[in-house]
């Protein structure tokens, strides 16, 4: 419980409370300490040191407003003591220490002398003496904050045991020379303890490593006060060393007994520790400049990569950095130029205008300076680099740095200054690295971006695909007589083959195969609409020819002058007793009938490519009597130009082959052993086009008797 | 695919110019064909024949060209003419009909013939 009360306060208002309640009690003490001085030696005539009692009350008194003042430096400090330790928390304590010294030497120079033997010659003097006195605590006590709150933080093993053997010798020497009145040899004690006290003062300090990390112009800044501290402590040391000679001295000996030896030790530790710290800042200072260098390196490529993970978007990202690089090289202007096929683009221009970076751009020299420069490159001076340049241009001196991409110059960042010789060879160092990260920091961007595109691109390709299998037919017509199926594989995500039943106006069944010409969306996009002037169409289509001509009259012209779609349509009757053929420069079809294959290749043009004057003339309808058994091969290009991993084509005979042999009354039969024998031509390698298949087979009726089905109940879609 | 393929254009006395391809010319090589045609044609030439003797392969988008030009061109009095084709080439065209549309010879000194003389 004594131990938790003795805890410091950690929170801001607590600990202020707190303060103001000792700096209260201790100006009160302060009062009655000065009202009852005044009674004894004003008002009675007498010195202190004539009565015991009064003494005791005295310097019980003057202890209480020491302890205060102690009190409230250990609670200012201590709150210090958990911030760290920056420039101005020193330079803020070394001009308070140094500016009230000054104060309190000045206060004790204009005052008279008129202390002798503990008496006091009027209240001026008395109210002076006070101040002197409570003054030079003050600043010494709070010197003993400040010194062991600096060497705290930056403490090594012993420093805790060296504090606390400091404090012991302070609180020897202040024993010694109270008792030294009746001894003489204790001054030599007293001598021998400061001697010791210095030494450790000196073994105290070590980490001084901290003010590397200040600036060059900071550490001269903070040169010149710690030898307005050094001189400060020296002076306040000497005014108490020198025994009861001194105003100041005698003051506050009057205030409490002895009460000199304090502050003189303490100030002499504080000269010990400004000195120290005086000559390790002198040792410091050479560095400083590669110091600040470094520390600004490392602080400009920090910035750098946080901006690099914050920013995804290019230009915001060079807007930063250009923004950077120009603060980092106390240049004028800086901007950054891309460049693209069609030219110079001028992005992230600081302080100058895009058009007029444009403009430098017009001068040839200065064009070639910029865009050829393979490594960075420290211009010092245009005018002497650049051979008659325009005396106009604002830029004296820049900094040209590539910035490559992939071996690739992808773009520069120039850095410049409105007078000659405006940068160092440091500032070039400092920017090339600045290169190297940008161009990491660009591709990545630029790669996120992309990936972004890509995403989107692949979700509209899966819209794109969903659609189009939704094209496709789900059920085939079938009935007693006839088998018909097919299957598509796209090469790409969508593809541009095409296939679909239909039904003519006479109410015969078609099927179609249709091969758009070209990949992916455009192709797929054409297939999509096929499908809508096929089924426009297919109602008043009296044959394949007649749907074929209606067709090219409809897409012809509306299509790009460079596409066109191949088509062919198979008629069929329920009984199937014969196929009608049309086709409009599709793949032939391969037909089996009565035991013979062949190709079968109707006149007609592709559609698409001229109006319906020629294309009219030039498609026929070709009519195939057929019987159970037969076999009729619908493909697009895909399946004839089918490549093996050498890129060898599937031979032609392959397919008649397969034709001829396949024995089945089923087409699904069909479409798999033709998929099967592509597979076993690809060998694994990736279909170059689209793969559709489309098989019809004449079934024989009493082999299929068991499984009987309508064909009129069937819709296609 | 990774075929390569080749182009050059060569012009003859009487505005005629000869494209000569080689090797394969599908989606990826027929912008390329593309250039050449519309290089030939905006530079005034309106009598183009197409060497095909060295061409392997064509697909379906390096037939596309052909229809993309053709009618400017006519229109303009002039012609594409096509001249030395494979075998295999020549079925990929006639499959799709293109003998209706274009004059197809066997040689390109007889496409050249078929222009007339130089006038």
């Amino acid at each position: 419980m004594f131990r938790s009360r003795l805890r410091l306060p950690t929170d801001d208002q607590s600990r202020r409370t707190m303060q103001t309640v000792i700096v209260v009690a201790g100006i009160a003490f302060a009062v009655i300490r000065a009202t009852v001085v005044g009674l004894w030696c004003l008002l009675g005539d007498r010195a202190v040191s004539d009565s015991l009692v009064m003494e005791l009350v005295i310097t019980l008194l003057s202890d209480f407003i020491i302890v205060s003042i102690i009190g409230v430096t250990i609670l200012h400090f201590a709150g210090r003591y958990r911030s760290d330790l920056t420039y101005e928390t020193v330079s803020g304590s070394l001009t308070t220490y140094t500016l009230a010294s000054l104060a309190l030497l000045l206060l004790a120079a204009i005052i008279p002398h008129d202390v002798n033997e503990g008496r006091i010659g009027d209240f001026l003097t008395l109210i002076s003496s006070n101040v002197i006195a409570i003054g030079a605590f003050a600043i010494t006590i709070a010197l003993a904050g400040f010194l062991t709150s600096i060497l705290l933080l930056r403490r090594h093993r012993l420093t805790k045991v060296y504090l606390f053997i400091q404090l012991a010798i302070i609180l020897g020497i202040w024993l010694v020379s109270a008792l030294s009145v009746t001894a003489q040899w204790l001054t030599v004690v007293s001598a021998t303890l400061t001697f010791a006290g210095i030494v450790i003062m000196l073994l105290n300090i070590r980490r001084l490593n901290w003010l590397t990390t200040i600036t060059l112009d900071r550490k001269v800044r903070l040169l010149w006060l710690t030898v307005c501290g050094a001189f400060a402590s020296i002076v306040l040391s000497i005014m108490f060393g020198f025994g009861d000679e001194t105003y100041v001295s005698a003051t506050v000996n009057l205030f409490i007994r002895s009460g000199s030896a304090v502050p003189a030790v303490i100030n002499l530790f504080g000269f010990v520790f400004f000195i120290r710290l005086l000559f390790a800042i002198i040792a410091a200072l050479p560095n400083s400049g590669i110091v600040d260098r470094r520390s600004n390196e490392v602080d400009a490529l920090a910035t750098l990569t946080r901006l690099m993970t914050k920013s995804t978007d290019v230009s915001s990202l060079l807007a930063s950095v250009t923004d950077h690089a120009m603060r980092v090289c106390h240049a004028h202007g800086a901007w950054c130029e891309l460049y693209t096929e069609t030219g110079v683009d001028v992005v992230a221009t600081q302080l100058v205008h895009e058009n007029y970076v444009r403009s430098l751009h017009h001068h040839r020299s200065i064009h070639r300076l910029i865009t050829t420069a393979d490594q960075p490159h420290l211009v010092e001076s245009l005018s002497d680099e650049v051979a008659a340049v325009d005396p106009t241009v604002v830029m004296k001196s820049m900094i040209i740095v590539p910035l490559v991409n992939d071996h690739r110059r992808t773009g520069t960042l120039v850095v410049f200054s409105t007078v000659d010789f405006g940068f160092e060879q440091d500032d070039l160092k400092l920017l090339t690295a600045f290169g190297d990260t940008v161009s990491v920091a660009l591709d990545q961007a630029r790669l996120i971006e992309a990936a972004f595109e890509k995403e989107r691109m692949q979700k509209e390709i899966d819209v794109a695909r969903d659609i189009q299998a939704s094209l496709l037919p789900r059920t085939a017509p079938t009935s007693t007589r006839v088998d018909v199926d097919a299957v598509t594989i796209p090469a790409t995500d969508v593809g541009g083959d095409y296939y679909d039943y239909i039904k003519f106006a006479s109410g015969t069944w078609g099927a179609i195969i249709a091969d758009v010409a070209g990949k992916g969306v455009p192709a797929a996009l054409y297939m999509a609409t096929l499908k809508g002037v096929v089924l426009a169409e297919m109602r008043m289509a009296t044959g394949p020819a007649d749907l074929l001509r209606r067709i090219n009259a409809t897409l012809h012209g509306s299509m790009e002058r460079h596409t066109y779609i191949t088509m062919m349509c198979v008629e069929f009757h329920e009984d199937c007793r014969y196929l009608r053929i049309a086709r409009a420069g599709h793949t032939p079809a391969v037909i089996r009938r009565g035991g013979v294959t062949d190709i079968v290749a109707p006149q007609g043009l592709a559609i698409g490519i001229v109006g319906s004057d020629i294309f009219d003339r030039t498609i026929e309808d070709v009519v195939l009597a057929v019987e159970p058994g037969d076999v009729c091969l619908l493909t697009t290009d895909g399946v004839t130009e089918r490549r093996d991993p050498d890129l060898v084509e599937i031979e032609q005979e392959r397919i008649l082959e397969l034709v001829q042999r396949v024995v089945s009354d089923s087409a699904t039969d069909v479409v798999r052993a033709t998929q099967h024998v592509l597979d076993d031509h690809g060998r694994g390698a990736e279909p170059h086009d689209d793969i559709t298949i489309v098989a019809i087979v004449v079934r024989n009726e009493t082999a299929t008797a068991d499984k009987r089905r309508s064909l009129t109940s069937e819709e296609p879609s | 695919m990774t075929k390569d393929f080749a182009l050059t254009t060569t012009s003859h006395p009487g505005d005629v110019c000869v494209i000569s391809l080689a090797g394969y010319l599908d989606a990826h090589t027929a912008s390329r064909l593309e250039e050449a045609m519309q290089t030939a044609i905006s530079g005034g030439c309106r009598k183009v024949i197409v060497d095909f003797a060295e061409l392997e392969y064509i697909s379906s988008a390096g037939l596309g060209v052909f229809m993309v030009f053709i009618e400017s061109v006519r229109s303009d009095g002039g012609d594409i003419k096509l001249a030395a084709m494979k075998a295999k080439v020549f079925t990929v065209f006639d499959l799709l009909g293109f003998p209706v549309l274009f004059e197809i010879y066997p040689t390109v000194p007889e496409a050249l013939e078929a222009f007339g003389p130089a006038a």
